[in-house]
């Protein structure tokens, strides 16, 4: 186990007055919650501010860290607690603490008791009735391609969470899971799985684990909500007289005529192709007019031609 | 090692309301005063015109513990976790579309 200093996750000195500590706790937690910081460390940079917050906003529990703390450990260092060691600090409960207890580490629950988290949570006084704590709530983001959500999958992941053994002890646990990822599925829509995030204690019910779907970047469509675009490059003979071109879309290759006369940016729709869902999304083509190389002699001589016979200034809506 | 093998199906978090007042309270952990406080702010919109007929969706479920977690870690009133929630939303919103415009732009300059 690892000393922890409390002070330095703080960013505060070691004889910092409580008004101070409370300062440091509120900018540095609207800094890290998870739900105002979407980073992957956030999470974990809160739950130790919150560990350091509970103990160092507390005069009884600050006192007893400043002793082991005087005792010799340092950061980072392999850390015993002096033999003998027992908590005298009372967890009186009586309203939230400011984390999700359940969490704090074991460095904190050898220095201020296995239950003393728990019980803060709970707000169940010392020699309270048993106390029950549902599981905490597991957030996963899962990245999800456009073909798995166009035809719905199956996928096996790995969560870290914990079990609490019969003493109330927690010990962190990995599961593997295989999920149904539902068909049509979009961007930032979350999925809940009941019963699936963390253990509950004390007979109450598991968390619910929840994922949510970072669509991954494709290397043809983009997309917004259900619909997807794609970008399709046209020859400009293509353009000038019609065509009827190959399209990929997520269900296959469609034929899309293209009128006569279109322009490069010139947005086409083929309904109901992209994602599925209650109304199913579009798919729009974007039209992209790309040149050919000109090499030849009598390429040249060709656009020459066009030149002569085509008077034509693409800048005219420019005003030059 | 037992191995889990089956496939796990979820539902998807959206307006479809499935919940009593309840059992929010159950998953949420908090007393029934706790989320008529948050739906009088307007914060989670039930369908149904009194508490005892109140039905709420997952998605309101998830809104009232983010909006539980903000009060208790960052000490924001309802007032201001409506408002954080709103922006929250907004920027999530926002985030999307930048990712999808420019996922779009990419394509458009290749």
């Amino acid at each position: 186990m690892k000393f922890k200093d409390y002070y330095k996750t703080m960013g505060v000195p070691e004889d910092a007055s409580a008004d101070e500590i409370k300062k440091a706790y509120r900018t540095l937690a609207r800094k890290h919650h998870p739900d105002l910081n979407k980073d992957e460390e956030a999470a974990d940079k809160f739950k130790e501010l919150a560990e350091a917050n509970e103990v160092l906003k507390d005069p009884a529990k600050r006192a007893e860290y400043d002793q082991i703390r005087k005792y010799g450990a340092s950061a980072g260092e392999e850390f015993a607690p002096p033999s003998g060691w027992r908590s005298g600090a009372e967890f009186s409960g009586g309203g939230y603490t400011t984390a999700d207890a359940a969490e704090f580490s074991d460095f904190f629950e050898t220095l201020f008791g296995q239950h003393a988290a728990r019980k803060t949570y709970a707000g169940a006084g010392t020699g309270g009735p048993p106390f029950a704590i549902r599981g905490e709530d597991i957030h996963y983001r899962i990245p999800v391609t456009l073909e798995e959500s166009y035809k719905g999958s199956t996928r096996g992941i790995s969560l870290q969470t914990h079990r609490f053994d019969d003493a109330g002890r927690a010990s962190p646990e990995t599961r593997t899971l295989n999920v149904k990822i539902p068909k049509g599925v979009i961007q930032g829509q979350k999925i809940r799985l009941r019963g699936q995030g963390g253990a509950g204690f004390g007979g109450a019910p598991n968390g619910d684990l929840y994922m949510e779907v970072e669509l991954e970047p494709h290397p043809l469509f983009s997309v917004d909500g259900r619909d997807v675009t794609l970008v399709l490059p046209v020859a400009p003979w293509e353009a000038a007289l019609g065509a009827t071109a190959k399209v990929p879309t997520l269900g296959g290759t469609v034929n899309l005529t293209i009128a006569p006369g279109a322009q490069s940016g010139q947005k086409l729709r083929l309904k109901g192709r992209g994602l599925p869902g209650s109304a199913n999304g579009d798919q729009y083509v974007v039209l992209k007019i790309v040149m050919p190389a000109v090499d030849s002699a009598e390429d040249r001589a060709l656009m020459e031609k066009m030149r002569r016979q085509m008077p034509f200034n693409p800048r005219e809506t420019l005003g030059v | 090692m037992a191995k889990q093998t089956e496939v796990v199906t979820g539902e998807i978090v959206d307006e479809t309301v499935r919940y009593g007042l309840k059992e929010v309270c159950e998953v949420c952990g908090v007393h029934a005063e706790c989320v008529v406080e948050l739906v009088e702010a307007g914060i989670i919109v039930p369908r149904g015109n009194q508490p005892s007929t109140w039905r709420f969706s997952v998605l309101s479920v998830m809104r009232s513990r983010k909006a539980l977690r903000l009060q208790r870690d960052l000490e924001i009133n309802i007032p201001g976790i409506a408002v954080t929630l709103d922006l929250l939303d907004e920027m999530e919103s926002l985030r999307d579309q930048v990712k999808s415009l420019r996922q779009h732009l990419d394509k458009l300059q290749r």
